[in-house]
């Protein structure tokens, strides 16, 4: 938790950071076939494909080197978060995705308020706790970005709907 | 008198009402978002980088450096009251800090921590206001070869010593600068890797993958765990006043931190670790009377890396004030807050925009006071900080990530991406890739894919234009040092070691 808390890495397993870095080379490798595609220059180096073709090669060259080397000095990162565990992380990313579909058509404030009643639930707030919160954040935004900062937020079209008829 | 001329028109620029209020605001949120464990500088600063990109340019300059001294200062009250640091800078505090604070002294150690980061701030600044100044005049006479080797060496550094794997973080490195190449090229206007599609022409921007790698993965980790901040006795302001011994014992070893982290500041790599396990080091090597405290509660271990954390966050910006190349992640943000105002960093912006750097210098010895100011009286404040609601601290957090990003090009494209790198982060650190090198990467990317095709341009395609000139030559060198010096070290080591043995 600590090692976590500060953002510092601990030692991972092997297997787990072979597969990631097997995604991470093909990935690379996708990136590389695109860059070769792209004109290099002239003089050579000078086109806008000689620094991703570069990075391409380098980076597909590093991925296999963390794939395939030996990496039995490393030890496990800790446990994954698993059952509900897991899920409430799931369910939080979902409601991430869930508000930036609703947040063109629903508004800032519709959007931002049902987000912080599920989100504050999820984290285990009691119902009138997150419907507080879920009030008067929005309210707080409003003040600072519509009325002092001056910033356009996008108000939606239910709510543009609704205000033309 | 001239450099005496240019710090009076900072304050001139730095004293205006708004200004002081950005120092204060700043320098207040930093503290609290440092104070809370998990969020780290980078996730303050990214966090709150949006909301002042709707001021002008020193404005919003002046309230970033606050929020990153503030946060840096605020990892500190974790760290000796939790003994869980708030960010990695405060590791070496949570050893003595916190057992000094067990000894029923938690009071005196923040005192000698708040007035510990005055003092390397207000010491680190002065440096900062005469390094800049002077290394802006010798970084006239760098040109694009210089340029070139001056983002590697950034880089290389970084990848060498960050982390716990040399070719993990190269390969995060690397992730960051083909990131960087999605988009319009800056240097022809031409699109590349955009497949014909408008939103990934507007590329990856630096703050929605930051805020996503460093506050939103934060966050899934939070609510996966469910552990909640842990509660800390509330500290009364009474019982803050070291004793003169402490504080004998003190103020030498902030003297000391405070120069050891503002020459490491200027070096490439990981200043802020680096220089509080140095400071911690320099204090127990030359510690005669109170050696056997070390680990137990000694003033010299906490105050010095104190000092040293604070030191390093005001030296880090010499490279970019004057160079326009970071050196670090906290740093790389600042500087993309700049390009984002429509600053151009580099040698020319002192001579340029000097209210931006001057009024920045300034800021500093303001934000410095304010520091002392607020966080001396507001201790208990803090402490309760860690009281607040979970749930109420993650909600607002998630939404003002959104709003903030979102306002800053109305795109819903970046906030695709901020959510789609806290996830990626959040796996990232789970299994242990360092994300540190890929936001660095993101930004000397397009700094080193410029410097090299102007270079390419300049010399004919001909790659010994990085030996044939003095400057690029001595850089080059320090390219291999980079790579091959710590390799050589761990070998010198080993075999010293087989040699005692035998």
């Amino acid at each position: 938790m600590v090692e976590a808390a500060i953002g510092v890495d601990v030692p991972s397993a092997p297997k787990i950071v072979r597969s990631a870095s097997l995604i991470l080379t093909a990935l690379g490798l996708f990136y590389l076939h695109q860059a070769s595609m792209m004109p290099l220059g002239d003089p050579p180096g000078t086109g806008i494909g000689a620094v991703p073709l570069m990075v391409g090669t380098c980076w597909v060259a590093f991925g296999l080197y963390v794939t395939i080397r030996n990496q039995s000095g490393l030890v496990d990162s800790g446990p994954w978060p698993k059952g509900r565990a897991a899920l409430r992380a799931l369910y939080a990313l979902l409601l991430c995705v869930v508000y930036i579909v609703g947040l063109p058509f629903l508004g800032i404030f519709i959007t931002t308020g049902v987000f912080l009643v599920l989100m504050a639930r999820l984290a285990g707030a009691p119902s009138t706790s997150a419907l507080v919160v879920a009030v008067m954040t929005p309210i707080a935004f409003w003040v600072i970005f519509s009325l002092g900062l001056k910033v356009s937020l996008p108000y939606g079209s239910l709510l543009a709907a609704v205000l033309g008829s | 008198m001239d450099l005496l001329g240019q710090m009076v028109g900072g304050f001139a620029v730095a004293l205006q009402p708004v200004n002081i209020g950005a120092a204060l605001l700043g320098a207040l949120v930093g503290t609290a978002t440092g104070v809370l464990p998990g969020l780290g500088v980078l996730g303050a600063m990214a966090i709150l980088m949006p909301i002042t990109i709707h001021f002008s340019a020193v404005t919003g300059l002046i309230m970033l450096a606050g929020i990153y001294y503030g946060a840096m200062y605020g990892g500190s009250t974790t760290a000796i009251l939790l003994r869980i640091p708030g960010e990695g800078g405060s590791i070496v505090t949570t050893i003595d800090g916190y057992e000094f604070a067990r000894k029923g002294r938690a009071g005196a150690a923040l005192m000698i921590c708040a007035v510990g980061s005055f003092i390397a701030g207000t010491i680190s600044i002065v440096g900062l206001s005469f390094f800049t100044t002077i290394l802006a005049d010798v970084a006239l006479r760098f040109s694009s070869p210089e340029f070139c080797l001056l983002a590697l060496l950034g880089a290389l550094t970084l990848v060498r010593i960050t982390g716990n794997d040399p070719a993990q973080n190269t390969l995060m490195l690397l992730v960051g600068v083909a990131l960087a190449t999605i988009g319009v090229d800056a240097v022809s206007g031409d699109t590349r890797f955009t497949f014909d599609t408008n939103f990934l022409g507007l590329g990856f921007d630096l703050v929605p993958i930051t805020l996503g790698l460093y506050g939103l993965s934060e966050l899934f980790h939070l609510l996966a765990s469910h552990t909640g901040f842990p509660r800390a006795d509330t500290v009364r302001l009474r019982d803050m006043i070291p004793t003169r011994s402490e504080w004998s014992r003190a103020w030498p070893a902030i003297v000391r931190g405070s120069g050891i982290g503002f020459l490491i500041g200027l070096l490439p790599g990981p200043g802020s670790l680096t220089s509080t396990f140095a400071s911690y080091g320099v204090e127990k090597a030359i510690a005669r009377t109170h050696r056997d405290e070390f680990g137990k509660g000694a003033v010299e271990g906490f105050a010095g890396p104190e000092a040293a954390n604070n030191a390093v966050a005001t030296s880090a910006l010499v490279p970019v004030l004057s160079l326009g190349i970071p050196f670090t992640p906290n740093v790389a943000l600042m500087l993309g807050a700049l390009i984002v105002q429509g600053i151009q960093p580099g040698p020319l912006l002192l001579s340029q925009h000097p209210d931006v750097v001057w009024g920045l210098l300034a800021s500093m010895y303001i934000g410095n006071v304010a520091l002392l100011a607020l966080n001396l009286p507001l201790v208990g404040l803090w402490v309760r900080l860690l009281r607040v609601p979970q749930y109420a601290l993650i909600g607002f957090i998630f939404a003002i990530s959104f709003i903030g990003v979102y306002t800053m090009r109305s795109s819903y494209w970046d906030l695709c991406v901020l959510v789609g790198f806290g996830a990626i982060g959040a796996i990232l650190r789970q299994i242990g890739f360092d994300l540190a090198p890929l936001v660095l990467g993101l930004v000397i990317g397009p700094i080193f894919e410029k410097a090299l095709r102007e270079t390419l341009f300049l010399s004919g395609g001909d790659l010994s234009i990085f030996v044939t000139r003095p400057i690029s030559a001595t850089l080059s060198a320090l390219c291999v040092v980079a790579v091959v010096g710590p390799t050589l070290a761990t070998l010198w080591r080993r075999r010293a070691a087989v040699t005692k043995q035998v």
